[in-house]
C-alpha cells in the first residue's frame, strides 16, 4: 500500500473533499479504510500523515451532531467517540512528526503535547452514559475456566467488559490505551527521559482486554484481529520474562490464525 | 448478483460475504459498506474483483489445514498487474481504483505473517 499510497491519495482527494466525504455512510467508512493505513504509516515512519485534520474533523463534527439530534442512538454515540479517537490519533501523528523532523523546539512541543495529553485523557473519562450502561458491562461471570498459571491476563475483571450493542466499545478503549501507551512512550523519548513504569501498566490493561475480546463467547469471528494492533503496541512493554513472552507468542499465533 | 462469473471466483466472494468488519480492522460494523459497496465496485472492475477474492481465498486458506499461498497468490498477482495497468493508463481514476489499493493494503497487512502463523503453527502447536 505504502507503494500506491500517492496514487490513493490523489485518488480520495480528486474525488472527495473533508466536506464531502460526510455526505454519505459509504463515503465515511472509506475515510476510515483510508485513515487507518495513513495514521499507521506516518507512526511508523515519523512523516506527516497525507490527510490534513480538517478531513477528520469533518467526520467527528458530523457524527457528533447526529449524537446530539438522536441522543439515544448508541452506534451513533459510538461512531462519534471513534472518531473522536481518530482525530486525536493523528494530532499525535503530526505532532511527534514534525518533532522528528524538527520542525519546532522544546517550548512549542511541550506546548502542543500539553493539549494532546489533556485530549487523551479526556477521551479515556469523558463517556457518556448511554455507553457506559452498566446493563452491558459483565460483572459477574458463569462457567469460567480457572486461569492457567501461564496467563499473563485476566479477562474476568469485572465491570471491565462491555456486551450487546456496547461490544465495540472494548476497541475503543483499547485504542485509547494504546494511544495512551504510545504517546507516553513518545514524550519519554523526546525528553530523553527513562521510560516510565506506567507504561508496563497500561500494556498489561492491554493484554487484559485482549484476552477478555478472545475469551468472549458471543463475540463476531475474527474480532481479535481489531485488537491485534493495541497487542502489538503492548507486547513491547511486558515484563521480558518467559510467562509474557509466550502468553504474546501464543496470542499473536492465535491472531494470525484467524487472519 | 454474480453468476455471470467463473465458478471459483463466485465461492470466493460468498466466502467474502461471511468476513465480517474485524477481518478489515474496522472497529465497528460496515456491512454495507464491505458486502455491498466494495462488491458492487467490485462487479465492474476487475482489479477489485481479484482483490477482493484474493482476500476471501487468503481466509479460506487460514481455515483449511492444507492451506497453501499458491490459493490466493494466484488472485494477487492478477490483481496488481491489472491495477498497475490502469494506473499508467490514461484512464480517470475511480473509486474503485481507490478501494482496490486499500483492499490490496488490507490483505498485505495479513499476509507477511503468513510464513510466522505457519511457522507457530508447527513448532508451537497451536490449534486452530
Amino acid at each position: 500500500m505504502l507503494g500506491h499510497q500517492k496514487a490513493a491519495h490523489g485518488i480520495l482527494t480528486e474525488l472527495y473533499s473533508p466536506a464531502s466525504i460526510v455526505e454519505t455512510e459509504k463515503r465515511r467508512k472509506l475515510l476510515w479504510w483510508y485513515s487507518r493505513f495513513d495514521l499507521s504509516a506516518s507512526l511508523l515512519s515519523n512523516n506527516a500523515p497525507t490527510l490534513g485534520n480538517d478531513w477528520y474533523i469533518a467526520v467527528h463534527e458530523y457524527y457528533r451532531e447526529q449524537s446530539k439530534r438522536c441522543p439515544e442512538d448508541i452506534d451513533l454515540q459510538i461512531e462519534t467517540m471513534q472518531s473522536k479517537h481518530k482525530l486525536i490519533a493523528l494530532d499525535m501523528a503530526i505532532l511527534f512528526a514534525k518533532w522528528a523532523n524538527k520542525q519546532f523546539g522544546i517550548p512549542e512541543f511541550m506546548h502542543e503535547n500539553q493539549q494532546l495529553s489533556e485530549a487523551i485523557a479526556r477521551a479515556k473519562t469523558e463517556l457518556d452514559p448511554l455507553i457506559t450502561n452498566p446493563e452491558y458491562l459483565m460483572y459477574s461471570f458463569e462457567n469460567v475456566t480457572p486461569l492457567a498459571p501461564d496467563n499473563a491476563a485476566n479477562p474476568y475483571v469485572p465491570g471491565k467488559v462491555f456486551i450487546g450493542p456496547l461490544w465495540p466499545m472494548n476497541f475503543y478503549i483499547l485504542d485509547i490505551i494504546g494511544l495512551e501507551l504510545m504517546h507516553k512512550y513518545q514524550l519519554a523519548s523526546v525528553l530523553q527521559q527513562q521510560q516510565p513504569p506506567e507504561l508496563t501498566v497500561l500494556a498489561l490493561e492491554i493484554c487484559r482486554i485482549f484476552e477478555a475480546i478472545e475469551d468472549w463467547p458471543h463475540g463476531p469471528p475474527g474480532a481479535i484481529l481489531s485488537a491485534q494492533a493495541s497487542l502489538a503496541i503492548a507486547a513491547l512493554f511486558l515484563p521480558k520474562d518467559e510467562k509474557h513472552t509466550m502468553w504474546c507468542k501464543r496470542k499473536f499465533a492465535s491472531v494470525e490464525s484467524k487472519g | 448478483m454474480w453468476s455471470h462469473l467463473d465458478a471459483n471466483l463466485q465461492h470466493l466472494l460468498e466466502v467474502h460475504q461471511n468476513m465480517n468488519h474485524h477481518h478489515y480492522l474496522f472497529k465497528h460494523r460496515a456491512d454495507d459498506f464491505l458486502h455491498v459497496t466494495l462488491i458492487e465496485q467490485a462487479l465492474s472492475y476487475d482489479p477489485l474483483l481479484y482483490a477482493v477474492c484474493c482476500f476471501a481465498a487468503y481466509h479460506e486458506s487460514l481455515r483449511a489445514k492444507n492451506g497453501d499461498i499458491k490459493d490466493f497468490l494466484e488472485y494477487y498477482n492478477k490483481s496488481v498487474t491489472l491495477l498497475l495497468w490502469s494506473l499508467q493508463s490514461q484512464q480517470k481514476h475511480t473509486l474503485a481504483t481507490l478501494l482496490t489499493i486499500l483492499q490490496l493494503a488490507t490483505f498485505e497487512v495479513h499476509f507477511p505473517k503468513f510464513e510466522s502463523w505457519n511457522f507457530a503453527n508447527r513448532t508451537l502447536g497451536v490449534p486452530w
